[in-house]
């Protein structure tokens, strides 16, 4: 940039001296000879643009010095000399990828400067398809974040987030989300395909910025935003349609049949003579569709870009939809002679939900098959035509579909302006002001008819919600960036002022003469005047405040350095704890930029970085910290009954966020112009004062557990990033990139002396089951199974289990059977371009985590057979006649290797005076899974405190193709 | 340069934005809680409705009658109600420290005193005065004692706390316990509402003060190893000569569905369908003994659990002639509300067994797959002591909870002893003549007792079979040296017993108890 305004100065000098204009022509063109359309070609304020053919015709003084760029390609600069024609090739730079700038937080820097542990991803290496939000996108392509979706096919689906292990115990774990400026804005409000950057703070050092609200790392969102020049007009549209990648398979009507004739005969009651496929009878093919239009173009002080974007997509369960309508602007406007930058935007967000009903698939999968769906035997007729029968969990999943309707909206709106004061005396200081709003409404309604199988005699429920989410947020920031004698100093002082405000509500009613009202006349249900019917209603609110400062220093570029501490406080902590400091210092050599190195000539970088930062998490509701009294039970008083008054939390003035030290070592590499390329980053991450209830003795303290500050847990990693480009001709291009992570969890102490907690062993799995699989136990990793190991069945069919004593294995005798956290997660993405085609994959995987198999452990046995249906593989292990007993076999191993995506584009080399562009692909996703496992996903939640647990209550794995077209008038 | 910083500082300073205080919309700081006298009576009403615990489905009450001769918990037709044998160990005597029954059983007391403890120190702390202040402070202190007396009847030794300083409260001994409660009821039962009006139904009172003091005295020579028989009688007569209470014309009066006027209640717990409904404060034991199958009959629209069933050699004990083994009990041919007679199937009549096998008793977790050890369908009485409602009102879907309410103290106990208080001093002929003591006798169908009949032993009985599941079981039979005796398959037991184990949670939660 420096070096173009140095040609400007020459060539304006030489205009007033020569001031003879020439014209040159000439063609760009790219290293194989192929025209470059679009490079600019420059000489003073005579300015040209390539087009279609890599031509420009540019008039300029003789003697003049033209500067010809293009993104990702070394300048060309040459001198005008008469009236000619010139072709210019230009060379890819080696830089480029160095030269890409980093968002980190209130700033940017660059990739060769940055010095904490930043993944950067760029629009262009994220995969085509459709997505439930952008947050899918994020999948296996940044080293040590695990980005889980537990929800399989719902178009209601989000994403779960784990970076660099489980820091907590009883806090949140999502990261802070920031988009555009906006902090802990929700990803579900833009739309995938505006994406432009996404950058993701790991490390200590990078996300103490960020003070309390770090350690779970920082993703930060930019999208599309105004531009200037002619008016772009970008249409995208898409179709998608899923079909049943993996389900838990019952047994047929067939096999229902056989087996209770040759292992069950007790049961043979339960053949009914019909055979219905339940799952099929509740699902169906679902279609999909997206469109959006991008508008965008302005001049150099008035620009825009404006999104409206429709999204209609279907579940795989009848009756559930989801639908999003957005309309978004940004604006973005220069004023008083470039002393003030002014940026707008407006977002609208409408969501429409028809929500899934979870325990359907449940109630389809434990259907007898040979049940029909309906009937009209007079002794049904209180099912309204629905086959059922009057056993307790036992309800007919057509009728659940049928006779339930729901719907959710959420509408948001948000405004964020953003004034910016250049303070022109002073080069590079600005005093820049942010302002964020957003107001998001969020209501649901249900009505469960008078036919819903488990409300029978309730006479139709209905349920109506509303709820109100206010964001408010103001940031001052004074930043400063200038250069001399080659050193860099960026500084910036900072302010953040937020209050977030919650209102919800719930009614509910029943017992009503008509199923036509459903939700729309509540007051009519007879529940109201028995005094049965509910009202609810709560406000709660909480504020955050920080004052930050950091300044980032290099010599050179190659000695870089970054200091930065934030003093941070939230109204949620204990009043003796309102306020904390979160100091970091990272630092780097750039080893290849040293005169000594330059003898490596296939070394483009190097660099090593170290970081030290404190974070916190203060992900937890508001109010932990006090006496509240709620109004507990009734009391009777004096013929009336009267609501009375009990604490329900204990005072905990010290209450305060849990913190967390990191250190960070990595180094960044790039070899052969940067063909070869990486990262690798080594950390150590102890959280201490980590949240958890303990119980406490009442008397005297005023309720029985006190949430409170004890114990901590470590996370030790190493995180590779590699990326090349192994071929790269004229009309082949193929690169390539692998992410992989490793992570170690340690749970250090969750108990002292004051407090302890004999909940060590947790996750409850009810009956038949009726066991604790994992534990808590200090010095090994969260998430720790634990299980009596299973020797095989005896003769007469049933489980035999080690050191079993009296029919039943102490608990004391459980093993551990291992973590549910993987040793390594990885990515591999690759693409492939031909021409205007291009092939792109990404794989994904996960070795050594252990999964707990809900589904073979409830259903797989004869147990319940007969008046429950169950999974259709006790087949291949008929010896098994036993009772349930929770034993190992039910812990399997979770490795899997995923084919995410693969998706084809293909560039439409059509263009006119209208259509500048029309690109087409087609995409698969979620296409092919190789594992052991034998139960419906091994990708189970990781997150909490009982991770790797797959649900009963689960939505069906889809694949999703998706055909989709980019046009840009 | 710096000046900008200076004016950028101010300007952050002057907006005053460094306020983190929380506001509170939805929920009440008890800093700001105390606004009239009638928000003092609802404060205390706390310490009163931690008593609804006892409705409940694992509750003190309930493990009561499940730990002596009264009910027992077999592994139902379904082969539920094994649970890891938490019910059985009650029924065998042989609890451990972490049985979920024990461990809301130990919360009931617990609560009970931290909610007293507090409103104590409200009330003593607050400078507000108010006409009611002392009455209404002697009655949570006798409410206190009460707990008290929960905690050192079963437990004998207790954690002891009565303010709020922090810090693990001591063990104390049974004897200081007995002590501490006695004083506090003496030294505050003058201060206490006398005469028995609606305002004070299911409040502490003198009568029930007194009623309280006569357990206390009544079980001195177990608890203490000083009988205080004469004391015993000289508090049962303070609730006999105030005349505040009267038998019932009908035994089933006090167990009704709308029992709130009867005239025997001393102590009641007042329980509602609409405003005591969650599974902590509802009274919920039709959901424990009650067949899935009944409930519809009975107009009850519930899933009941059918776990809870009368001990066959404590139905086997009533005198032919009492009525009232079947107005506490559910067997014979079963009635919808209608009262058509109910079959179990088509042709079978509905007739429970109230005697079945102690094979049907199973143990352990094959007990639950092996039909061969599990009570039949048609087997074992159910709890039918209190009316069951008909009104349909008694629902699933969280609408759970009868109206009856539950009468911790009723004057026939204090009749019974009185009596008991005569008889062990030695006043058999005095015992006989007790115009009311005849009158329960004569209400249950039965002849009068005579002073030659009036034997420890049969004074036992004629307390289990009129106060039966009323929760009072547990101490009389320790009193009448029945408790470790074998029963049905309750084999004898060593005085260990004697005492429930302090719950793991508490022991974690206080190191004075380990």
């Amino acid at each position: 940039m420096k070096r173009i305004a140095i040609c400007i100065l020459c060539a304006l000098l030489g205009w007033t001296a020569l001031a003879q204009t020439r014209t040159v022509t000439g063609v760009v063109s790219d290293e194989f000879g192929d025209p470059l359309a679009g490079a600019a070609v420059v000489a003073g304020n005579a300015h040209a643009i390539t087009d279609i053919d890599g031509s420009f015709t540019l008039s300029a003084p003789q003697g003049a010095t033209v500067v010809v760029s293009f993104l990702g390609y070394d300048d060309y600069t040459f001198s005008v000399n008469g009236n000619e024609k010139v072709n210019i090739s230009l060379t890819p730079s080696a830089s480029t990828v160095l030269n890409e700038s980093v968002a980190i937080g209130y700033g940017k820097t660059t990739k060769k400067e940055v010095t904490g542990s930043v993944t950067s991803i760029k629009a262009e290496s994220l995969d085509l398809g459709s997505y439930t939000n952008a947050g899918g996108m994020l999948q296996g392509k940044v080293a040590g974040l695990v980005v889980v979706n537990p929800d399989g096919g719902d178009p209601n689906a989000s994403y779960q987030f784990l970076l660099r292990g489980t820091n907590t115990l009883k806090a949140g774990q999502g990261p802070l989300i920031i988009i555009d400026g906006v902090v802990d804005a929700d990803i579900r409000n833009i739309n995938f395909q505006e994406v432009e950057s996404v950058d993701v703070l790991k490390d200590g050092s990078a996300a103490a910025i960020y003070g309390t609200r770090g350690t779970n790392g920082v993703i930060i969102i930019t999208t599309r935003r105004a531009r200037s020049g002619v008016t772009q007009v970008q249409y995208d549209g898409q179709v998608s349609v899923q079909t049943v990648q993996s389900r838990a398979i019952p047994m047929t009507a067939e096999e229902f049949k056989y087996t209770i004739q040759n292992y069950n005969p007790g049961a043979s009651d339960s053949i009914k003579g019909y055979d219905t496929d339940w799952f099929k009878a509740i699902t169906r093919t679902p279609i999909s569709h997206k469109h959006s239009l991008a508008i965008s173009g302005g001049t150099d002080t008035f620009s825009h870009r404006t999104v409206l974007n429709i999204e209609k997509n279907q579940g795989l369960q009848l009756k559930n939809d989801a639908s999003k309508y957005l309309f978004r602007t940004n604006i973005s406007q220069k004023a008083l002679q470039g002393w003030l930058d002014l940026d707008y935007n407006l977002t609208y967000v409408k969501r429409v939900a028809s929500p899934a009903n979870y325990s359907a698939f449940r109630q389809a999968f434990t259907r007898n098959p040979t049940e029909p769906i309906y009937t009209d035997d007079p002794a049904m007729s209180q099912y309204g035509g629905y086959y059922d029968l009057s056993e307790s969990e036992y309800y007919n999943p057509v009728a659940m579909i049928y006779e339930r309707e729901g719907r959710d909206e959420t509408s948001t709106v948000a405004a964020n302006f953003r004034a910016t004061l250049n303070i022109l005396p002073i080069k590079g200081l600005k005093w820049d002001n942010f302002l964020s709003y957003s107001d998001e409404k969020y209501s649901s309604q249900e009505y469960k008819t008078s036919y819903y199988p488990s409300s029978i005699g309730e006479k139709g429920v209905a349920y109506s919600a509303a709820n109100s989410y206010d964001d408010l947020q103001w940031e001052s920031t004074l930043q400063y960036a200038g250069t001399f004698d080659g050193h860099s100093i960026q500084g910036i002082l900072g302010y953040t002022w937020e209050e977030k405000m919650n209102w919800s509500s719930s009614m509910e009613n029943f017992g009503f003469e008509s199923d036509f009202y459903k939700y729309n006349n509540m007051a009519l249900g007879a529940g109201l005047k028995q005094g049965q019917a509910s009202m609810k209603t709560n406000r709660s609110s909480s504020r955050y405040i920080a004052f930050f400062g950091r300044a980032i220093y290099n010599y050179k570029e190659k000695y870089l350095a970054s200091v930065s501490l934030r003093r941070d406080g939230s109204s949620r902590f204990g009043k003796n704890n309102k306020w904390g400091w979160f100091p970091a210092v990272s630092m780097g050599w750039r080893i290849s930029e040293e005169p000594w190195m330059d003898s490596l000539e296939w070394l483009s970088e190097l660099k090593l970085r170290a970081g030290f930062g404190v974070t916190g998490n203060q992900d937890f509701s508001s109010y932990k910290s006090l006496l509240l009294m709620s109004s507990s039970s009734y009391f009777y008083y004096n013929g009336d009954w009267t609501p009375s008054y009990a604490p329900a939390s204990n005072a905990n003035p010290n209450l305060a966020w849990e913190r967390k030290n990191e250190f960070n070592v990595g180094m960044d590499f790039s070899f052969l112009k940067g063909r070869i390329g990486g990262t690798l980053d080594y950390y150590y991450r102890l959280t201490t004062d980590l949240l958890y209830e303990y119980d406490v003795p009442v008397p005297p303290y005023d309720y029985k557990t006190l949430f409170t500050n004890v114990g901590s847990i470590s996370n030790t990693g190493i995180e590779l990033s590699l990326y090349a480009t192994p071929v790269k001709t004229r009309d082949w291009t193929w690169t390539t990139s692998v992410v992989a992570a490793h992570n170690e969890n340690k749970l250090i102490t969750f108990t002292n002396e004051e407090f302890k907690s004999q909940e060590y062993e947790i996750g409850w799995i009810a009956t038949p089951v009726g066991a604790n699989v994992q534990r808590l136990i200090e010095g090994e990793s969260l998430g720790s199974f634990y299980a009596p190991i299973w020797l095989g069945v005896d003769a007469n069919g049933k489980d035999v289990l080690k050191d079993e004593f009296k029919g039943s294995v102490a608990t004391t005798k459980w093993q551990r059977i291992g973590s549910a956290y993987p040793d390594l997660t990885f990515g591999w993405s690759n693409n492939v371009r031909f021409r205007q085609f291009s092939l792109s994959m990404t794989l994904r995987g996960s070795l050594g985590g252990k999964v707990f198999n809900s589904y073979r452990a409830n259903y797989e046995s004869l147990q319940n057979m007969g008046l429950y249906n169950i999974l259709s593989s006790w087949l291949d292990h008929p010896e098994f006649r036993g009772e349930i007993r929770y034993s190992d076999k039910y812990i399997e191993d979770a490795s899997y290797l995923k084919l995410d995506n693969v998706s084809l584009s293909y560039d439409v080399p059509f263009k006119n005076k209208y259509i500048h562009g029309i690109r087409v692909f087609a995409s698969g996703q979620n296409l092919l899974t190789i594992t052991g496992y034998s139960g419906v996903d091994p990708e189970v939640s990781l997150t909490g405190l009982t991770p790797g647990i797959e649900s009963t209550s689960y939505y069906p794995r889809t694949r999703t193709f998706t055909l989709g077209a980019t046009l840009t008038f | 340069m710096k000046k900008i910083l200076y004016m950028f500082l101010a300007a952050a300073a002057l907006c005053a934005c460094t306020n983190l205080d929380e506001e509170i919309y939805s929920k009440i700081s008890r800093d700001s809680f105390f606004s009239s006298e009638e928000q003092f009576v609802k404060y205390s009403a706390r310490a009163y409705s931690t008593l609804q615990h006892l409705g409940t489905e694992k509750s003190l009450w309930t493990l009561i009658i499940q730990n002596t001769n009264e009910i027992c918990v077999p592994i139902n037709p379904n082969g539920k109600w094994w649970d890891d044998g938490r019910y059985y160990d009650v029924h065998v005597q042989n609890i451990s420290p972490s049985n979920p029954l024990l461990e809301n059983a130990w919360d009931f007391w617990a609560n009970g005193v931290t909610a007293c403890n507090d409103v104590l120190d409200t009330f003593i702390n607050i400078d507000q005065d108010f006409d009611a202040k002392e009455r209404a402070i002697a009655e949570v202190k006798v409410l206190r004692a009460f707990y008290y007396m929960c905690a050192l009847d079963n437990w004998g030794s207790a954690p002891y706390s009565i303010d709020k300083s922090k810090g693990y409260p001591p063990k104390k001994d049974r004897a200081f316990l007995f002590e501490f409660v006695v004083k506090e009821i003496t030294d505050n039962v003058a201060k206490l509402q006398k005469e028995v009006t609606p305002a004070y139904y299911g409040r502490v009172t003198q009568g029930m003060a007194y009623t309280l003091l006569a357990k206390m005295y009544l079980n001195a020579e177990k608890w203490i190893g000083t009988p205080m028989w004469a004391e015993a009688e000289a508090a049962c007569k303070e609730v006999i000569n105030g005349g505040q209470y009267s038998l019932a014309e009908n035994y089933k009066d006090n167990f009704k569905v709308q029992n709130e006027t009867c005239l025997e209640q001393i102590f009641a717990v007042p329980f509602s369908t609409t405003y005591t409904t969650s599974d902590h404060n509802a009274f919920i034991i039709f959901l424990s003994t009650l067949p899935a199958n009944l409930c519809e009959p009975f107009n009850i629209h519930s899933e009941a659990w059918d776990g809870l069933v009368g001990e066959p050699d404590f139905m086997d004990s009533y005198d032919p002639a009492d009525t009232r083994k079947a107005d506490t009990w559910l067997y014979g041919q079963m009635y919808d509300v209608a009262g058509k007679a109910l079959e179990i199937e088509p042709g079978v009549p509905y007739i429970i067994d109230p005697i079945f096998p102690e094979s049907h008793f199973g143990r352990g977790l094959g007990a639950e797959e092996d039909e061969s050890v599990r009570r039949g369908k048609l087997e074992g009485a159910r709890i039918g002591k209190w009316t069951y409602q008909t009104d349909g009102r008694i629902s699933g879907n969280g609408k759970i909870g009868m109206d009856n309410d539950f009468f911790i103290f009723r004057y026939a106990d204090v009749v019974l002893m009185y009596v008991e208080a005569l008889v062990r001093q030695g006043k058999a002929t005095d015992a006989a003549e007790v115009a009311d003591f005849k009158t329960i006798r004569t209400r249950a169908g039965l002849p009068a007792m005579s002073a030659a009949d009036l034997t420890l032993e049969n004074l036992y009985w004629e307390r289990a079979h009129e106060l039966a599941l009323e929760g009072w079981s547990r101490q009389d039979m320790i009193r009448f040296d029945k408790f470790l005796e074998p029963w049905w398959n309750k084999p004898a037991m060593d005085e260990s017993v004697l005492f429930l184990p302090f719950p793991k949670k508490a022991k974690t939660a206080n190191p004075n108890l380990q």
